[in-house]
This record gives structure tokens, C-alpha cells and sequence, in this order.
């Protein structure tokens, strides 16, 4: 071996185990003996056989090296090894009875391992329950989600059509993947039956899905009946048969046992149901009320670019090998369509897709949990501490009279190991309040909410974590009853140096910990503002919108679509509340619109696919209802009739790029590889599209009568704006009373305000920011806790010497200045480490930063003022205490 | 300050240090050697016990190194001190009356090695 192996290296590490006297006087030498040993070893061809020697060596070394031997008890006076394991229950019941006998002590101990064992227990639940449990279908591992996306942007989606799916199947089927099966999204509405007499039922989150849905992704035993397979699938035809979930079946049918095999009326249609499923599997994900058949029609347009494809690989082929098919096929695609020129279809595994979004927010949010464990840690060994320097006389007597270590470790362990199991318990009390608190405030974004569970495993968690943060605190009060000069403690002398440093290091590292974690709540508390005060383009006071997906069967004619939307709008501005409405194809904010990227042609070029731009088809006054501003030009009216000019309104972040900022109004531009050419008749404002965090994107939005669609958000702009949230609900509520007005079959689908968007849109900042928050404030308490404590017992070990000193003329400031000193010189190392800590831990919030850097220099300097403030006025409590100290007192006390 | 028993390791540093002044891995070797391979003794442990001894004053560092100038610095050799002479001999008497029982009620043939604790 060459100087400086790798184990040479962990050997160097090692030394910081030893004191630190014994690592300035031996160090450098040892690791000299170390290399020349190894390279012996080398050259011996024994290897393996000193590391492990060297590993045992570095777990003795440190001990050895704290080991005073002049109090070793002869051969004969050493216990064995069976003595020493009876005397355990004697420990854990000597062990209980001091801590009832120190109930205050017993109670601040319990609390703060309790803080810290709670914390992590729900944490540990979220984590375990959303990305670790095993999801209940069959071999999950080899699912597959199909993407098809942008080759160069990833993120870049779209969905699949109804044509491609034959290509997928045919190309995909054998050659390394056993079936695909593809569904989509959709609401329906249930008449009849299940809902009250005369009234029309929204059912949310319905999959349509394919006749090998069930089968592909392995779902387990339905509930009650069968699945849908094949046989319940007519193409062209939705709705045949239908699957239920259990939460459906109760509300709307009361567990009606003989529902099974019974029809329903949905949309009109009359649905046989087949199956009830179990709460909460996830196909595709938790949370579906009903499953439906479809055969889906190649030629219906309002399925193009909106089919999720799964595919479930074979039981031997690799990602990696699933790929390579997926490239021959994605050639295949582009081939029978140009406007996929392009694109790439890649596989993610399932439940990646499905968890995926969520493991970082829950991953930084182990890290906090972490740091507040670490915290509570040394929390509670500093309080250990305390108490071992009260009892060294005790100590040192037993041992000079010939007491084992082992006898004397095994009675500190017993008493850690004993708060941290009383701190778990109580632990999992807040854990389970936190736990609540999670599953609410996570539910709109964290997956599989459902499986977050205080179950076995989740207590197999808390109890091992209380075991080993026991073992761990027991550990720091142990080392410093051996490192201890016996022979001066019994001699009385007392010595204010050892715990107290040990202490102050302690006391550090809570500060640091608290910093750290005061610095992720404020950089994320800063993004929500951020977040917050973004200018989304549009404006929300008193908008209520609703989606209307028009029933193909009625209003299946473009011509229909109009009248249908026509009317409807008419009708909602003739009510008295509303000020102005429209329609949109495609609702800003709204996680379920579709982002519909086209690529187009300004005027003497070719579509390329490298500009595309979201097409949007819009109802006069909709950009008037949603306050997005025309900037120049005019806007769309009722001269873009179906006949007229085709015209479009482009915004800025188009005219930049395909106009680089020149005046567009005039001229022409094209899509679908020019067969149709618009004219540019108005420039509108950008909007922050998919959220607050969003870039401004290229957008051209064309007149609805020119381009009907059959499923569009309705938005209306209530008149009295003086009643807030009220009147948005109202224009909300006036959009559903209209459909039902004109239509009683077509009733919208589901309704809600433009500001409950936006506030949706921060539910994952928020989330972090409040739990990051609340475990900065319990940290940043239990630090001050640690402060006040140190000095405490620093000052009550003190107190002969500080009352000398008054007797000698110190003021009692002096005195105070001098207790304060000793805190805030602990805190000022600790926020110094806190930053530096804070700074390495901020790449996993980097990803939920909004508008601010992670290194911004505001927020560090913040927390370290508070910190500091902080320890300055927590240290003061003690330290003006010790100014009145009375020397005539303390001095004739000895 | 010597009397108490002299732990095996220990009782093999002093032993190894009774002909001439060694530094750390000469003592490893020659303690390896003076036990035909049994006693193997890592840096950790090895600095523990020559920090004990040096602090109970039976060994003690050498200024400089007995070969010169020449040798690395960083080697620094250790000597018995008079106390560790004297311990280490009545230690040996200790082990030498101990193997004498045992001779004598016919319990060991060859020299034995792990009479220490």
C-alpha cells in the first residue's frame, strides 16, 4: 500500500475518538505504526485480517485510552459476564426509582425525547407509508407508466391517442412486456338509482379504462363480484360495465349488497356494475370512485393526446432492456404521425410515477425530523451530564471501592434507555396529533394518503429509535465518568473543566441544529411569499368557474357545441350577480387542464417542432371575466364567426419569439403543418399557466366558434365584488344553476372559485413551510432549554468561585456579563456551524425554492440574530441570579 | 504505585522493552514475535498502554532516537524506567511461582504464556 490508503484515511478519522491530549501526544505516531502494519500485512497477503483487527482496534482504542488503570479489580473480583446481565432488571428498577424520586427532571427529559421520538415517529409514518409500503397489487416492480414527451424535454408530456394504441400493442406485446393497458380521466354524473329522486349526482375522479386494465396492473381480489376484462368492453361505446369503490358504494348506495350485477344510470346511459373495490388500491392510483369501460374510437377527437398507457414488463426483462423496445416504437409513431416528430415514449416504473412527486418534500422533511432527534439527543445527555458531575463523589467512592465500570456504564445506560422509552411512549401521542395533521394538510398533494397508518411496523420505528437514542445519550454521561480524574475528585477537588466543556459542546450543537432547521423554515417561508405575491396574470376576486364537458351523444356536432356553449353564456350574463363570463379550453392553475403544446409556422417558414405554443380556444369575454389584460390590438367578439377571417390573439411571450418583439398584428401564422392559417388580430398579457412558479409560455388563443371543443371551463366574474369569497362562490353556484336552467341532463361537473385554485396551488409550500416552521420553533425552544440549563449547572458548580470573586470587588454585573458571555459564546459557535450546515442541507429544499437562493443572506442572517438574541436572553435569567449571589453565604457554606 | 497485577498486554510491552529502547512498531513486532504469533497488538491499544505506563512511570520516552539523527523524527522510542524494571521482575516472579505450582502438580509440560489475566 502506497501512503494514504483509504483505511489509513478511516484510521485518521478515528483518532478524533480518543481525548483530545492522548490524539496531540500519539497521533501522528500512530498512524506511522499503522501504515507500517498494514503494508505488512499486505506483503503477508493478510489483508482482511487487520482491518478487521484495525476495526476492532478502533472501537477499543478509545476506551483503553480513557481507562485509569490503578482502579481495575484483581482476576478474582471481576464479575463474569453472567453477573453482569443478571444485574440489568436490578439497573432498569434502580433506574425508575430515581426518576420518580426527580420528577421535574424526569418530566423536562420525557418531554424533550418525546418531542423528538414524536416528530420522527410521524414523519417516519408518512415516509414508510407513501414511498416504502408495499403497494397491494402483484409484483408492482414490473409496472411500467408509458411516457410520450418532448426527446429533449422530459417534462415536456403529452398524452397518448386512441390510434396510437394498436402501434404500442403491437410493437410491445412479447418483446419484453407482457400487456399494456391504457385509461383516462373523467367525471360522470349518476342519475336515478343511488342519487335522490330527480337529481343528477357529479362523480369526480372516474378511470375509463380498457378491457385489460385489471389484469396488466395486477390488481388484488375485488371487494365484492369481479373487475372489468374484456368481455364488458363495445368499441366506440362507453359505459357498458362499471367497477365501484367501497367509499361510492356506501354513500351513494348504502352497501347495497345486490347492487352487484344491478344497472345504474350514468350520463344517461344505463351501466352495468360487476364489482365493488376494496378502499384505497391504487390502480391507478388511491382515491378513484368508479371504473368504466370505454372502446376507445381512433376518430373521436376529444380523446386525442389524453390516454395514460401502462404497460407490465416481462417477468425477466430489465428498464433498461424495456426501453430499447420503446425507441423502435416511438420510430413507429412519429412515422404515422408528423406532428410527433420529435418525440420519445419512455417507461417509469409505476409506483414512481406514482410517489415520485412527493419523495423530496418528504425527504427534506426527514431531514428536519433528524436534525430535532439529534437535537433531543444532545438535549438530554447535556441534562445527563449534569447529573453524573452532581454524583462524582458517588461515583468516584464506588469506584475506588472496587465498583465494575461495567456495573457503573450499565446503570447510566439503564436510566437513558429508560426516559427514552418513557419519551417514546409519550411520543406517540404527538405523533399521532402530528400524524392527523399531516394526512388534512398533505392530502391534496402527498399520494397515497390512505397508507399513512401508526401501524406495527411504524411502532417497530418508535421503539427501536427510543432504544437506540438511549443507548446513544447514555453513551456521552458514560465516557465522562471514566475520563474523570478519580483520584482528585475523591480528594475533593473540584474541577470546573470536563462535563462542563462537554456541555458547552452539547449546548453548541443544539444551537447548530436549531439554526440549521430555523434557516429551511425561513428560506421555505420566504418562497410562499414569494409564491404568493407572484402577479399570475389574471386576476381571481370574485371569479367562480366550472367545467362542462358536453355529452357526446347530445352535442357530439360542432354545431351543437356552439349553440349549447352559445346559450349557456347567455344565460349567465343575463343574471343580475354576474358581470361577465366566458369559456376557456384551458384554465390557468387548474391541475387537470390539459397543456396542449402546437407546434406552428409564422409567416414564410416551416413547423420544425422546436416553437410550439398552447393552444387555447376561448368564448368572447373570457378574457374580460378573468382580467387578462389586451395590450394591443382587439380583442375576440362576435364577428369571429365560424365563416369569418380565421384571427387569433397571441401573447407577449409569443410575439418575443415568434416575432422577436416586433408588432404581430397584421400578420399570419399556421399550425397543423399549415393547414390552418390565422391572422393575428391582438396582443394579450403572459400568464403564469401551471402555477405560481411557472414561466411565461408562448400561448395563442383562437375563437371558440371557430374551434368548438367539447369539454371547456366556464368562468364568471360575480358584480359585487364588496363580498369576497362569497361572491366568487355565488358566480360560482350562478354557472351550475344556468346549465341545470338549460339543460337538466348536461349539469356542469364540478364548480369552485378562481382563489381556492390559487391557494391549492400553495398547499405543498405551505405544508413545508408550517412543519418545517413548527420543528424550527421546537428546536429553536429546546436549544434555549439547553442554554439555560448549562449555565445553571455551570453557575451551581461555580458558586464558591463567583462568590470570591464578589468578595473581592467583582460587581454583580461583572458577574452577569460573565454568565452571559459563556451562553452566548456557546450560541455564536453554534449558529456559526448552524450556517454551514444549513448551507449543505439546503440542496434538498433547492427543488421547492421559489424566487429566493438557497444561500440567501438575508435568512441566514436573520436566524443568526435570533439565535444569538436568543441565547442572550435565556442566559440572562441564570446570570442575574448569580449576580445577587451573597458571598458572606456562599463562602461560609464549604 | 506497582502493585497491582500488570494486565497481559501490558506485562508483553514491558517484556518486549527489557534488552533496548524500541519505538511503537518494533514493539508490535517483537511482542509477536516473543509470543510465536498470538500476541497481535493494534496502534489504538498499543498507545493506551504505553500512555498508562508512561503515566504510571514504569516506561518513559527517549529524548532522541538511539540512532542518530538520521532516523525519522516521528519515531519516538520508549525505555523501562527503573520502577518498570523492578515491575517487571516481580511480575515474572509472580508468573515464574505461578508455572512452578503448576509443575508441581504435574498440570504443564511445556512453558505456558497465558498465566497473566
Amino acid at each position: 500500500m502506497s501512503r494514504g490508503s483509504w483505511a489509513e484515511f478511516l484510521f485518521r478519522m478515528s483518532l478524533w475518538l480518543y481525548p483530545i491530549a492522548f490524539r496531540r501526544a500519539h497521533g501522528e505516531e500512530m498512524t506511522k505504526v499503522f501504515r507500517d502494519m498494514e503494508q505488512r500485512a499486505v506483503a503477508r497477503g493478510q489483508h482482511n485480517r487487520f482491518l478487521l483487527a484495525a476495526l476492532r482496534d478502533a472501537l477499543v482504542g478509545p476506551v483503553e485510552a480513557r481507562r485509569q488503570p490503578i482502579y481495575e479489580p484483581p482476576a478474582h473480583l471481576q464479575p463474569t459476564r453472567e453477573a453482569l446481565m443478571t444485574t440489568i432488571p436490578h439497573d432498569l428498577k434502580l433506574a425508575c426509582r430515581r426518576l420518580v424520586r426527580n420528577p421535574l427532571f424526569t418530566l423536562i427529559a420525557v418531554f424533550t425525547m418525546a418531542v423528538g421520538i414524536g416528530a420522527n415517529t410521524a414523519i417516519f409514518s408518512a415516509v414508510y407509508g407513501v414511498l416504502f409500503r408495499p403497494l397491494p397489487l402483484d409484483e408492482p416492480d414490473r409496472l411500467a407508466a408509458l411516457s410520450l414527451h418532448r426527446a429533449e424535454v422530459p417534462s415536456d408530456v403529452m398524452g397518448f391517442f386512441p390510434a396510437h394504441l394498436e402501434i404500442l400493442r403491437e410493437g410491445l406485446e412479447g418483446r419484453g412486456f407482457e400487456g399494456v393497458t391504457s385509461f383516462l380521466w373523467e367525471s360522470v354524473t349518476l342519475e336515478g338509482v343511488g342519487a335522490g329522486e330527480g337529481d343528477a349526482v357529479e362523480i369526480g375522479t372516474v378511470a375509463m379504462v380498457d378491457g385489460s386494465f385489471f389484469q396488466v396492473l395486477g390488481a388484488p381480489e375485488p371487494l365484492r363480484g369481479r373487475w372489468l376484462d374484456e368481455r364488458d368492453v363495445v368499441p366506440g361505446h362507453r359505459g357498458q360495465a362499471a367497477v365501484l369503490s367501497e367509499s361510492l358504494w356506501s354513500t351513494q348506495f348504502g352497501r347495497d349488497e345486490s347492487l352487484v350485477g344491478s344497472t345504474v344510470v350514468f350520463d344517461g346511459h344505463t351501466t352495468t356494475i360487476v364489482g365493488i373495490a376494496p378502499e384505497g388500491v391504487p390502480l391507478p392510483r388511491p382515491g378513484v370512485s368508479l371504473w368504466m369501460t370505454q372502446g376507445w374510437d381512433p376518430l373521436d377527437r376529444s380523446l386525442w393526446g389524453r390516454l395514460a398507457v401502462f404497460g407490465r414488463l416481462m417477468p425477466e426483462t430489465t428498464f433498461a432492456q424495456a426501453q430499447g423496445t420503446l425507441a423502435t416504437v416511438a420510430d413507429e409513431l412519429t412515422k404515422t404521425n408528423r406532428r410527433l416528430t420529435g418525440y420519445a415514449v419512455s417507461a417509469t416504473g409505476f409506483e414512481d410515477g406514482l410517489v415520485g412527486s412527493a419523495r423530496p418534500a418528504l425527504m427534506a422533511l426527514a431531514g428536519g425530523v433528524a436534525l430535532i432527534l439529534l437535537l433531543a439527543c444532545a438535549n438530554l445527555a447535556s441534562l445527563l451530564l449534569a447529573r453524573v458531575s452532581r454524583q462524582r463523589q458517588d461515583v468516584a467512592t464506588r469506584r475506588a471501592l472496587g465498583a465494575h465500570w461495567r456495573h457503573l456504564t450499565s446503570q447510566q445506560m439503564a436510566e437513558s434507555v429508560v426516559l427514552a422509552l418513557l419519551g417514546g411512549g409519550a411520543g406517540l401521542g404527538l405523533a399521532l396529533a402530528l400524524h392527523r395533521a399531516l394526512t388534512s394538510l398533505g392530502a391534496s398533494f402527498l399520494p397515497r394518503t390512505g397508507d399513512i397508518r401508526l401501524d406495527l411496523p411504524v411502532l417497530a420505528f418508535a421503539l427501536a429509535a427510543s432504544v437506540a437514542t438511549g443507548l446513544v445519550v447514555g453513551l456521552i454521561p458514560t465516557l465522562h465518568i471514566f475520563a474523570h480524574d478519580l483520584a482528585s475528585t475523591l480528594r475533593g477537588v473540584r474541577s470546573v473543566g470536563g462535563g462542563h466543556r462537554t456541555r458547552g459542546v452539547l449546548v453548541a450543537t443544539q444551537v447548530a441544529l436549531a439554526v440549521a432547521l430555523a434557516v429551511g423554515a425561513g428560506l421555505m417561508a420566504r418562497t410562499l411569499l414569494e409564491l404568493a405575491a407572484v402577479e399570475p396574470g389574471f386576476r381571481t376576486e370574485g371569479v367562480g368557474a366550472a367545467r362542462v364537458y358536453v355529452d357526446d351523444e347530445r352535442y357530439g356536432e360542432d354545431a351543437q357545441q356552439r349553440l349549447y356553449f352559445g346559450a349557456l353564456l347567455d344565460q349567465l350574463r343575463s343574471r343580475p350577480g354576474v358581470a361577465q363570463a366566458g369559456a376557456t379550453s384551458g384554465l390557468p392553475f387548474d391541475p387537470i387542464t390539459i397543456d396542449y403544446d402546437l407546434p406552428y409556422a409564422t409567416r414564410g417558414q416551416e413547423e420544425d417542432g422546436a416553437r410550439q405554443a398552447q393552444f387555447r380556444t376561448i368564448t368572447p369575454g373570457y378574457l374580460e371575466a378573468m382580467g387578462i389584460p389586451l395590450l394591443r390590438g382587439r380583442a375576440l367578439d362576435s364577428r369571429d364567426r365560424e365563416t369569418g377571417e380565421r384571427v387569433a390573439l397571441v401573447n407577449e411571450a409569443m410575439v418575443r419569439i415568434a416575432w422577436e418583439g416586433e408588432d404581430p398584428i397584421g400578420d399570419t401564422f399556421s399550425i397543423y403543418g399549415g393547414n390552418r392559417t390565422m391572422r393575428v388580430v391582438g396582443v394579450v398579457g403572459d400568464l403564469a399557466f401551471r402555477g405560481p412558479a411557472d414561466v411565461a409560455r408562448p400561448e395563442f388563443y383562437v375563437p371558440y366558434d371557430q374551434h368548438p371543443f367539447s369539454a371547456m371551463t366556464v368562468v364568471a366574474k360575480a358584480a359585487h365584488l364588496e363580498d369576497g369569497s362569497a361572491a366568487a362562490a355565488g358566480a360560482a353556484r350562478a354557472i351550475s344553476e344556468s346549465a341545470l336552467g338549460l339543460d337538466p341532463r348536461q349539469p356542469v361537473h364540478s364548480s369552485f372559485t378562481l382563489a381556492s385554485l390559487q391557494s391549492q396551488a400553495l398547499d405543498q409550500p405551505r405544508f413545508l413551510t408550517l412543519l418545517l416552521a413548527a420543528f424550527a420553533a421546537v428546536s429553536l425552544l429546546l436549544a434555549a432549554a439547553g442554554i439555560y440549563g448549562m449555565l445553571a449547572g455551570w453557575i451551581a458548580d461555580s458558586r464558591r468561585d463567583l462568590g470570591l470573586r464578589l468578595a473581592l470587588g467583582a460587581k454583580g454585573r461583572d458577574i452577569v456579563s460573565l454568565v452571559v458571555r459563556r451562553g452566548v459564546v456557546a450560541a455564536f459557535v453554534g449558529a456559526v456551524v448552524g450556517l454551514v450546515l444549513a448551507r449543505l442541507g439546503a440542496a434538498y429544499l433547492v427543488p421547492f425554492l421559489f424566487g429566493i437562493e438557497a444561500g440567501d443572506p438575508t435568512v441566514h442572517v436573520v436566524v443568526a440574530l435570533i439565535a444569538v438574541a436568543l441565547s442572550v436572553g435565556v442566559s440572562l435569567l441564570p446570570a442575574v441570579r448569580a449576580g445577587r449571589i451573597e458571598p458572606s453565604r456562599v463562602l461560609s457554606m464549604d | 504505585m506497582t502493585s497491582r497485577t500488570l494486565k497481559s498486554r501490558e506485562f508483553h510491552v514491558l517484556v518486549a522493552l527489557a534488552d533496548e529502547p524500541l519505538h511503537g512498531y518494533q514493539m508490535a513486532q517483537r511482542m509477536e514475535e516473543d509470543s510465536e504469533g498470538r500476541m497481535r497488538i493494534m496502534p489504538g491499544n498499543l498507545y493506551a498502554i504505553l500512555q498508562r505506563l508512561t503515566d504510571e512511570g514504569l516506561i518513559q520516552p527517549l529524548a532522541r532516537s538511539p540512532r542518530g539523527p538520521s532516523d525519522d523524527s516521528r519515531r519516538r522510542y520508549f525505555e523501562l524506567t527503573p520502577a518498570g524494571r523492578r515491575a517487571l521482575a516481580s511480575e515474572g516472579l509472580r508468573l515464574e511461582r505461578l508455572s512452578a505450582r503448576l509443575r508441581s502438580r504435574r498440570l504443564l509440560d511445556l512453558d505456558g504464556e497465558e498465566a497473566a489475566p
